[in-house]
């Protein structure tokens, strides 16, 4: 019951969050530059075409009215249609946000995996040369950005030893080892910068933990390393790593706008790009609120997540 | 620093540690080795697989050079689909949205890539009377559209009417609304036209030419956002957005034994230099582009790089409808101070980047047509500044130009004119998606920077467009009663030679007035695998999908 009614006060605050949100996004969309509509019309627009497009879109309306008809719709699910394709611009983000989702999914847990193991390692191995060496290559890791790592994987794994795609998808109903060929090269990308920062965040924490009194006592007691770091270690040092984990399902979700678009894989972040190219409006401000409602949610999520984790953290 | 309370070593002092480093890194390759085998597994390795019974076959046949059934190919193109709508088309590049296009719909008529000839395509023919006024479309009998309805005069007619609706906002709605059609029987439309012209079938070919079914059109809301009907080589099995369109042959196509391929997958990678990759690492069978220094992505790979030559040119418009550049002679002032084999260079710094000789290709009967530009001249380029400083009119303006070989080329122009006195260039770069409304549509610029390539292949729909009054890619604003007059006169003629005399007075015209200075040349790179072959090109480089097939 007390996590069921923190949920439900966490989503109360939600609110003038998501207002806030969908305001600020309506506003700086009707800061972009150009006009949808001669975009979306091309060389020989005429004036008539263009104040036809614009009024049908409402483009031609004040920014406030704009935005309450926008989000009068947003609550019935209706985002309107993308003024490229016609198409509903909700069927748009649906039949792209499965990729998203499995991208940033397959991301994340592969670089808390890859961190956990790492930093449990070095930990144990404190001071050695693989400590220092693992230090080195988080540093390394966090100082490359995503679109400087597509580049080096895909020279490296495609290029010049031929293991990967240069580019491309196939969906998972085509099957799942297909997909993984297509998915590795951008989820390796994405995971590298994670994994650098959940590893500095996990091995200062488990440093601080190892010095714990309880596993001064579990030693003494004969526990084993392996036990003792899995069982005693380890859960108490993850506080830190899952604020992180949080905060990095937002920045994934802003690097798969680079990385989707590099390899050419068909998610919300190649829409938003497309859609910022020709300026869709509809799309752009719809794919905009999702991402950020998603980083709101997962932040939420992850703060009930610590009194799990961790029974000192009291739910209010 | 190590803790003095935990004796942390003796974990890996131990045997198992070494064996956790080999663990990690076997992880790290677990998502390749399972792509591969995946990859393999399911054997359609981007096109790379094909029958073994074909294969066998297709040695033989090849060797006799007939073409082959059988195989997959992938090609790449660097935009997605976004409509099936002929009335979005925005033009016939290649790697837009014509290849995607011409798969499905196939072509009324076809424009060699070359020599820009007019070739039948589902139109069996068209030709003009004797005074080009009115023209008789005949298409092939039996042609049905993918739905099974008929391909018929009606269905052309029911097109090109919505085409030319101010209420469909067409692209192409200028050449739609340049004639009246009138339906004569099943299989043939008259065409007439108030003036003479004799390249009405260019004009059809380039913007008229993909025919979508009247019925589906009617009848199917999602006939042009997932489910396009029309009567190409084709149809539409698999649709990725943002990914890969995956086709079929169309069991209806009038052409028996065609499409030669039993598959075709179109796929969308937008980044540059990943089409790039794709083509070295031999990802795709086949990749057809305007760019240029093909031959070092292919380098030491079988990718085979034919030669096509193409028309156009990558150009600067003066802005004619306003100071400073309403004056003809600032124009001459610009075109005589810049050096245009440096700012193509610096537009696309690739081997075979330089300035123009002919907007033609060699192949096109106006490839010789006298257009020579004016050489650079400094001198003369500083008397006309210092005259029209005098005169109170002194050359200032700026130039709009977006993406980074536009930016390129405007800094250099702002470089080189520096050198030069009573000229003051000023930059004002912006986002690509805006150039074509601050540009094309406001008319806000003084002299703007095109991005990419011009496609021409005849004088007509191309110089015409480029220079007629209100002409759809006459950016520049020119309006001139006497070149409209000129450009008449060019379709009025019907035969080559009385088109390249009347095309030369244009281009003198042209070459006095400069409303537009094309700087750079335009290539054509097609690569493909050794073993494609049928590649035969039409408008500005799209494949004929029936005619493709694979040699193993």
């Amino acid at each position: 019951m007390v996590i069921l009614r923190a949920v439900a006060e966490k989503l109360l605050y939600l609110l003038p969050v998501l207002l806030l949100v969908t305001l600020a996004t309506t506003l700086l969309i009707d800061l972009l530059p150009g006009d949808p509509a001669v975009t979306v019309l091309g060389l020989g627009a005429t004036p008539e075409q263009v104040e036809r497009i614009n009024t049908e879109y409402g483009f031609d309306r004040p920014f406030y009215e704009r935005y309450v008809t926008w989000l009068f719709g947003a609550l019935t699910g209706d985002f309107g249609n993308s003024l490229v394709t016609s198409r509903p611009v909700l069927a748009e983000i649906t039949a792209r946000l499965p990729v998203t989702i499995q991208l940033t999914a397959m991301s994340l847990v592969l670089a808390v995996v890859f961190a956990i193991i790492l930093a449990l390692v070095a930990a144990v191995k404190e001071g050695s040369k693989f400590d220092r060496m693992m230090a080195a290559l988080a540093s390394a890791s966090m100082s490359v950005p995503p679109f400087v790592a597509a580049v080096v994987l895909v020279f490296i794994f495609a290029l010049v030893l031929g293991w990967s795609p240069v580019a491309g998808y196939s969906p998972l109903r085509d099957g799942l080892g297909r997909n993984l060929y297509y998915m590795a090269l951008p989820v390796i990308t994405m995971a590298m910068l994670e994994t650098g920062f959940f590893y500095r965040i996990l091995r200062g924490d488990l440093g601080t933990t190892l010095r714990e009194d309880y596993i001064l006592a579990a030693r003494s007691k004969g526990l084993g390393t392996g036990y003792i770091m899995l069982r005693h270690a380890l859960r108490p040092s993850l506080f830190s790593l899952m604020a992180m984990v949080g905060l990095s399902v937002g920045r994934l979700l802003g690097g798969s706008v680079i990385v989707e678009y590099f390899f050419s894989i068909p998610g919300l972040g190649q829409l938003l790009v497309n859609s910022v190219t020709t300026l869709d409006i509809p799309v752009i401000q719809a794919s905009v609120v999702l991402i950020a409602i998603f980083y709101v949610l997962i932040n939420s999520t992850v703060d009930v997540l610590y009194s799990v984790v961790d029974p000192r953290v009291k739910l209010r | 620093m190590s803790s003095p309370t935990f004796g942390q070593p003796k974990i890996f002092s131990s045997p198992m540690g070494h064996r956790k480093y080999l663990a990690l890194l076997g992880a790290l390759t677990v998502p390749f080795a399972l792509a591969s085998c995946g990859g393999d597994a399911d054997g359609d390795d981007q096109g790379a697989e094909t029958d073994q019974d074909d294969s066998a076959n297709g040695e033989d046949d090849a060797s006799n050079g007939e073409p082959v059934s059988g195989g997959e190919v992938t090609q790449v193109i660097s935009v997605d689909t976004s409509t099936w709508d002929p009335a979005r088309l925005p033009n016939m590049n290649p790697t837009l949205s014509a290849s995607p296009f011409s798969a499905v719909y196939g072509q009324l008529l076809y424009s060699n890539v070359e020599s820009g000839e007019v070739e039948p395509g589902l139109a069996e023919s068209m030709t003009p009377n004797e005074d080009g006024t009115v023209w008789e479309l005949t298409l092939r009998d039996g042609v049905e559209f993918s739905d099974g309805t008929a391909f018929d005069a009606e269905a052309v007619k029911t097109n090109w009417d919505r085409l030319a609706d101010p209420e469909t906002s067409a692209v192409s709605a200028p050449a739609a609304q340049s004639f009246e059609s009138e339906v004569i029987d099943e299989l043939t439309l008259e065409l007439t036209t108030e003036e003479p012209d004799f390249f009405l079938d260019r004009v059809v070919a380039s913007q008229l030419t993909f025919i979508v079914s009247p019925t589906a059109m009617d009848e199917n809301p999602d006939v042009f956002t997932d489910d396009p009907v029309g009567a190409g080589p084709f149809v539409l099995s698999e649709a990725v957005s943002g990914s890969h369109y995956v086709y079929t042959p169309n069991e209806n196509y009038w052409d028996e034994g065609k499409p030669y391929l039993d598959q075709l997958t179109i796929q969308v990678i937008g980044d540059r230099q990943q089409q790039r990759d794709t083509v070295s690492s031999q990802n795709t069978d086949l990749f057809i582009a305007n760019a240029m220094g093909a031959e070092e992505w292919i380098a030491g790979t079988d990718m085979q790089l034919p030669s096509f030559d193409v028309g156009g040119s990558r150009s600067m418009f003066f802005n004619t409808a306003r100071a400073p550049f309403d004056d003809p002679r600032a124009r001459e002032a610009i075109a005589l101070a810049l050096d245009l084999e440096d700012i193509a260079y610096a537009n696309e710094p690739e081997e075979g980047s330089t300035s123009p000789d002919s907007l033609f290709a060699e192949d096109s009967p106006f490839y010789d047509v006298d257009f020579a530009l004016p050489s650079q001249d400094p001198d003369e380029a500083q008397r006309l500044f210092d005259e029209l400083a005098e005169e109170g009119s002194p050359v200032e303006f700026s130039i709009v130009a977006g993406g980074a070989g536009g930016t390129r080329s405007a800094e250099l122009i702002q470089s080189e004119l520096g050198a030069y006195e009573n000229v003051t260039v000023n930059l004002d770069i912006i986002p690509l998606p805006n150039f074509e409304e601050q540009v094309a549509f406001r008319g806000e610029f003084d002299l703007a920077i095109r991005p990419g390539s011009m496609f021409v292949n005849s004088p007509s729909p191309g110089i015409d467009q480029l220079l007629r009054t209100g002409g759809v890619n006459n950016i520049s604003n020119y309006s001139s009663d006497e070149m409209d007059e000129l450009l008449d006169a060019v379709r009025a003629e019907s035969e080559v030679e009385d088109q390249r005399d009347a095309l030369s007075e244009v281009f003198d015209l042209y070459l006095e007035e400069l409303p537009w200075l094309p700087f750079g040349n335009t290539e054509l790179v097609v690569t493909h695998i050794p073993e494609l072959e049928g590649i035969e090109l039409f408008e500005e480089g799209t494949a004929r999908y029936q005619e493709l097939y694979r040699t193993d």
